[in-house]
């Protein structure tokens, strides 16, 4: 999709619309950064729902101060099982379309137009963001190596072509979130949530989005070693389901 | 029949051992220990501690290994049969095995038990959101530390 196509449609994220998106941002110990991400998305959106996994600094009470609506895990279950949660809670709530955004400010809330585009017109029931897709000109090379290598396994393992397979900022209509049901906690949850994308037969389309990357979100993004533990708690639940 | 006279009844009816003498101190703990466990479990069996099939499974067990602490020749004859060549490598390989086994059953177990928990976990984050008193947490940090710890103690 180029810029020139995108211009010509008007947007279509009118008042209506948006009372219907819910926007997860699950988060663990982000009480630095997350008053200030919640407080973007809050300007635009006015369902943030953020999810405290069992945080043990003020991540709770500062997602608050930036204008969340905050659910509480009593202890710390993983990415998986917040996003799950959060969810739930949106579906609960009547959402017609559900956006999931990291916590520790890698994502640009102006990229969630994009992604509820398509799907707001009918087009495609999820949206994947990718920060490939559009040059990645400022991913670090440490990054770009890791991810190619996790696209590559997602290419084998999820038969699913993508060219961002961990990629934090996704879209869901309605009914393309019912069908998903995270059972892996940790942050295998990227993979059973493709697993699902493919078993539910709806259709999927890659949206490039810019990554802010910064100190901050570089230390808590995923080491090589965090991957490899990924990896073997995602085989491990095909395994074990 | 009392069960120690049971088994010396089976016992005597194993072929005759091929190294005569008095028991070793080994031997001696051996059956002293195994004897104590296979007492245990029949009387948790009929105490419905354990079910009959746990009771009976591993009376088995203990009985098993005080024969073959009793008679370790007979275990060679068992491996000869498997076609493995000592006795004490069929015993080795079955500990293996066995503990493997054991292993994979707590592994699963494990993953069971926090799958429950995440379900426990994300079921009350949802009831909270959704009640009108708000998050505990919520609560908790409007207090001032006093508060905070009488709401603990209560």
């Amino acid at each position: 999709m180029t810029n020139s196509s995108d211009a010509i449609r008007p947007l279509l994220l009118t008042p209506d619309v948006l009372r219907g998106v819910y926007v997860i941002v699950p988060a663990y110990n982000e009480g630095e950064c997350i008053e200030t991400v919640v407080r973007e998305l809050s300007a635009g959106f006015p369902n943030v729902v953020v999810v405290d996994d069992g945080s043990s600094d003020n991540t709770s009470s500062a997602a608050r101060r930036g204008g969340g609506l905050v659910l509480w895990h009593i202890v710390n279950r993983g990415q998986g099982a917040a996003l799950q949660t959060g969810m739930d809670f949106a579906l609960g709530r009547g959402a017609q379309y559900v956006v999931t955004f990291d916590a520790d400010g890698q994502h640009q809330s102006e990229d969630i137009a994009a992604l509820l585009d398509p799907i707001v017109r009918g087009e495609c029931d999820i949206t994947l963001g990718s920060r490939f897709l559009g040059g990645a000109a400022d991913v670090p090379v440490s990054r770009r190596l890791l991810l190619r290598v996790a696209v590559l396994f997602t290419r084998i393992f999820n038969r699913v072509r993508v060219t961002d397979a961990h990629n934090g900022l996704r879209a869901f209509s309605r009914r393309a979130a019912e069908r998903i049901d995270l059972r892996l906690d940790r942050m295998a949850h990227a993979s059973e949530l493709l697993d699902q994308v493919r078993a539910s037969g709806l259709a999927f389309r890659e949206i490039p989005v810019r990554i802010r990357y910064t100190p901050y979100s570089m230390r808590k993004g995923q080491s090589a070693r965090g991957a490899i533990r990924i990896v073997i708690h995602y085989l491990l639940g095909r395994i074990f389901p | 029949m009392n069960l120690v006279t049971l088994f010396t009844a089976v016992v005597a009816q194993l072929p005759p051992s091929s190294s005569v003498g008095p028991p070793t101190p080994f031997q001696v703990a051996g059956v002293v220990m195994f004897g104590a466990l296979l007492v245990l479990s029949l009387t948790a069996m009929f105490l419905g501690r354990a079910t009959r099939r746990e009771g009976i499974g591993w009376s088995l067990v203990w009985f098993c290994a005080a024969v073959a602490i009793i008679k370790p020749e007979l275990t060679d004859t068992v491996a000869r049969a498997l076609g493995i060549g000592r006795g004490a490598d069929i015993v080795m390989y079955c500990s293996v095995v066995t503990m493997m086994v054991g292993f994979m059953v707590v592994y699963v177990r494990l993953r069971r038990l926090q799958r429950e928990l995440t379900l426990v976990v994300r079921h009350l984050a949802l009831r909270e959101a959704n009640s009108p008193a708000g998050t505990w947490k919520a609560g908790l940090e409007g207090m001032d530390r006093e508060s905070q710890e009488n709401f603990w103690r209560t």
